[in-house]
């Protein structure tokens, strides 16, 4: 007979054998980004640019997303010849740690990959809060980071110098989606907000509030859910009773999913349906099928979107959803071009600085006006681009169709929506 | 807030509680048995999620065709994990078996998401969001099946439990361990079997659960929160007490929900189970020392 010991040893053998195996499949941490590392010609150096990811864990997805972005970037730039400063050329390698979703490992990998591995840059976590939380370190080793997915305001006013976002201000997704609204023949004059309780969601649920105020619109319901529900039928319902012209829902794609289905469940039936950040990604329209159809959601960039580098790195904003969609076999999104356009633009902050030194970048950065294939990029105090301008999509018919802004507008708004009842 | 959308609530909680009922069915019945806190549940409820899903869009079975195929393929699984890695540690304490069943957990989560990707999907057949409308109210009939299943897979445990042979062992095993030794149970066989049909029926709440809500690879810690609370309102090993304290809590959170604003609704559940475990510590129909 074996001993309990025997047993115990066991079991705890099995279970380190079993997460070895978990880690051996998926991405585990340290690794480094083998495939941007080129052959180096004679006279060439490396410039290293570091990040830490979600690639593990709740966020895994949008941690890939992002790694895929910055990678195309570095594999782009690298066949081209690398960036071209001083009278150097440099390499890029990109180097990631997986934070595994948990904000605290995101900043302690971002000091490791400063202090230990040398990173000449960073480029942001996913999000505004592992953002906001590791440009703490960023700044205190004054090494610029560059930020995919930090839209909150917050994040940038904290007096951060060497913190710059892609993303435009959420202000600003409020301000375009109530703006096209009021292009229509009769404006809404009603709305009512289903937020997740989680900073990004309820900042952008705020923003279109804001917006909504600023036009005369009243609030007539304005509700926030926990974050992990598996049921919004009740806010819904009480959002249906008070009979609201548009209902705006903000959350995450599994959220508003859920929110879509309920709303089809309870015939809820506004003239609009706003949702953000969600329809924009291919899986709520595959999880949803036709009862998607019609929703309205603002984004940061599209692949319609009227932008081009003039050839220089990717070409068009198209270019690059097609270069994406033929390599990594999915359709891109805004996370995933502002990913690769932190890359445009460090690119450009170092040619223009004429060196790879941190400070001197920063300092081009501050200044940096450029067109890229993600936007025109110019950066406020704060470090928040706002030269790029919200597109806003709706799906029609399965596919999604920019209504605006006008000049990279593929369809016109269909308003109101039709009701359940006969779709 | 009206009677009319009090009374919207509370049948939308009896929907969502059909739901928690049946993912805290196998739970409760592999805790009360085995007394082993199972937290790689509610990743067998994501595995009959995603096995219904593929089976939807890559064969176009119905979801209500694929819970059994779900079902199957959970009960096959869960009886190999449980006599060929869960039975080295049965006996240990508890606390080893809590680390086990986590690790387990995060194994097939990860899996889930290297398979997979983290993608939020859902079924959408032509039932989907449809439903019938009586009155004021609305019945979604996806979530009514689901409701009606429940209630069914209730049942069926209870009669197999109580009238089979099979049944009768596993009760007398977890009554005294040693006496059902004693009189001829093959002990370890009732548990590979008891966790095999808690797996299985988690796989069936998971193949309903992808008919009427998204889901991830991650989706099923939530589940494993929700059954925890069910079976401590319930009863430990109780199958009404499952059923029961599945609706309770279905109710609780979207009542609540709708009295003090949905940002209550998890606190809710959890002051409900604090209250009951100092009211009632052996749960709404447990029997006390029966656990």
């Amino acid at each position: 007979m074996r001993t309990r010991a025997g047993y115990l040893g066991s079991g705890l053998a099995l279970v380190v054998a079993l997460l070895l195996a978990a880690c051996g499949g998926g991405a585990s941490a340290p690794r480094a980004g083998g495939s941007s590392t080129a052959p180096q010609p004679q006279g060439t150096e490396t410039l290293l640019v570091g990040a830490a990811l979600p690639l593990t864990g709740d966020l895994a997805r949008e941690g890939k997303q992002q790694k895929d972005g910055y990678d195309l970037w570095a594999e782009t730039v690298n066949a081209k010849g690398g960036i071209e400063a001083g009278g150097k050329r440099y390499l890029v390698e990109m180097r990631y740690y997986d934070y595994k979703s948990d904000n605290t490992q995101a900043v302690k990998l971002v000091e490791k990959l400063i202090t230990e591995d040398r990173a000449q840059f960073i480029f942001g976590p996913f999000g505004s809060g592992a953002t906001l939380a590791a440009s703490a370190v960023t700044d205190k080793y004054e090494i610029p980071m560059l930020s995919p997915s930090a839209s909150s305001e917050s994040v940038y006013q904290q007096g951060r110098r060497y913190l710059f976002g892609l993303l435009a201000p959420n202000a600003a997704v409020g301000q375009a989606t109530i703006d096209l609204l009021f292009t229509l023949p009769t404006p809404p004059q009603t709305l009512a907000i289903i937020s997740r309780n989680d900073l990004f969601p309820k900042a952008v649920a705020q923003a279109i509030e804001s917006a909504a105020r600023a036009r005369g619109m009243e609030t007539v319901y304005f509700e926030e859910y926990p974050i992990g529900s598996t049921d919004l039928s009740t806010p819904l319902l009480a959002a249906k009773a008070r009979n609201p012209d548009i209902l705006v829902g903000t959350g995450y794609t599994n959220d508003l999913v859920l929110m879509t289905r309920q709303m089809k469940e309870l015939r809820f039936s506004p003239k609009a349906t706003v949702q953000t950040a969600g329809p924009t990604y291919a899986s709520y329209g595959e999880a949803l099928g036709a009862d998607a159809n019609y929703v309205v959601s603002p984004t940061w960039w599209a692949p319609g979107s009227p932008y081009t580098d003039n050839g220089k790195l990717f070409g068009t904003a198209a270019d690059y959803a097609r270069l994406f969609q033929d390599k990594y076999k999915y359709d891109v999104d805004y996370i995933a071009a502002a990913s690769a356009g932190c890359g445009a633009v460090l690119q450009a902050a170092i040619e223009a600085a004429g060196t790879t030194d941190p400070v001197r970048v920063r300092d081009a950065l501050a200044r940096l006006e450029v067109n890229t294939f993600y936007g025109p990029i110019k950066f406020n105090e704060n470090g928040q681009n706002i030269g790029t301008g919200i597109a806003i999509i709706q799906i029609q018919n399965g596919q999604q169709i920019a209504v605006a802004p006008p000049e990279a507008a593929t369809g016109r708004l269909i308003y109101p929506m039709p009701e359940w009842d006969r779709r | 807030m009206d009677g009319g959308l009090l009374a919207q609530a509370v049948l939308n909680g009896l929907l969502l509680g059909g739901i928690y009922a049946l993912v805290a069915l196998g739970f409760s019945l592999v805790w009360g048995v085995m007394n082993v806190i199972n937290v790689s549940h509610g990743a067998f409820v994501m595995l009959g999620a995603f096995t219904t899903y593929w089976l939807f869009v890559r064969v176009g079975l119905d979801p209500f065709l694929g819970a059994p195929v779900a079902m199957a393929l959970m009960f096959v699984l869960g009886y190999l994990l449980q006599k060929y890695v869960i039975n080295l540690i049965v006996r240990a304490p508890m606390f080893m078996t809590l680390i086990l069943t986590f690790g387990i957990n995060l194994v097939i989560v990860n899996l889930g998401i290297v398979a997979w990707t983290g993608d939020v999907r859902s079924i959408t057949t032509g039932l989907s969001g449809q439903g019938v409308v009586l009155g004021p109210f609305v019945v979604p009939y996806v979530r009514a099946a689901t409701l009606l299943i429940a209630l069914l897979a209730t049942t069926a445990l209870f009669v197999f439990m109580d009238r089979t042979r099979t049944g009768s062992a596993i009760r007398a095993t977890r009554m005294d361990l040693l006496a059902a030794e004693g009189v001829g149970i093959r002990i370890d066989r009732i548990y590979a079997l008891t966790f095999a049909i808690g797996a299985a029926l988690a796989g069936l709440a998971g193949a309903l659960i992808s008919v009427t809500l998204p889901i991830t690879p991650f989706m099923g810690f939530t589940y494993t929160g929700k059954a925890f609370v069910v079976t401590a309102l319930g009863g430990l090993g109780n199958m009404a007490g499952a059923l029961v304290g599945g609706l309770v809590l279905g109710v609780a959170e979207t009542v609540g929900a709708a009295l003090l604003g949905p940002g209550y609704q998890d606190a809710i559940g959890y002051a409900l189970l604090v209250l009951i475990l100092v009211l009632r510590p052996s749960g709404l129909l447990g029997r006390v020392g029966y656990a």
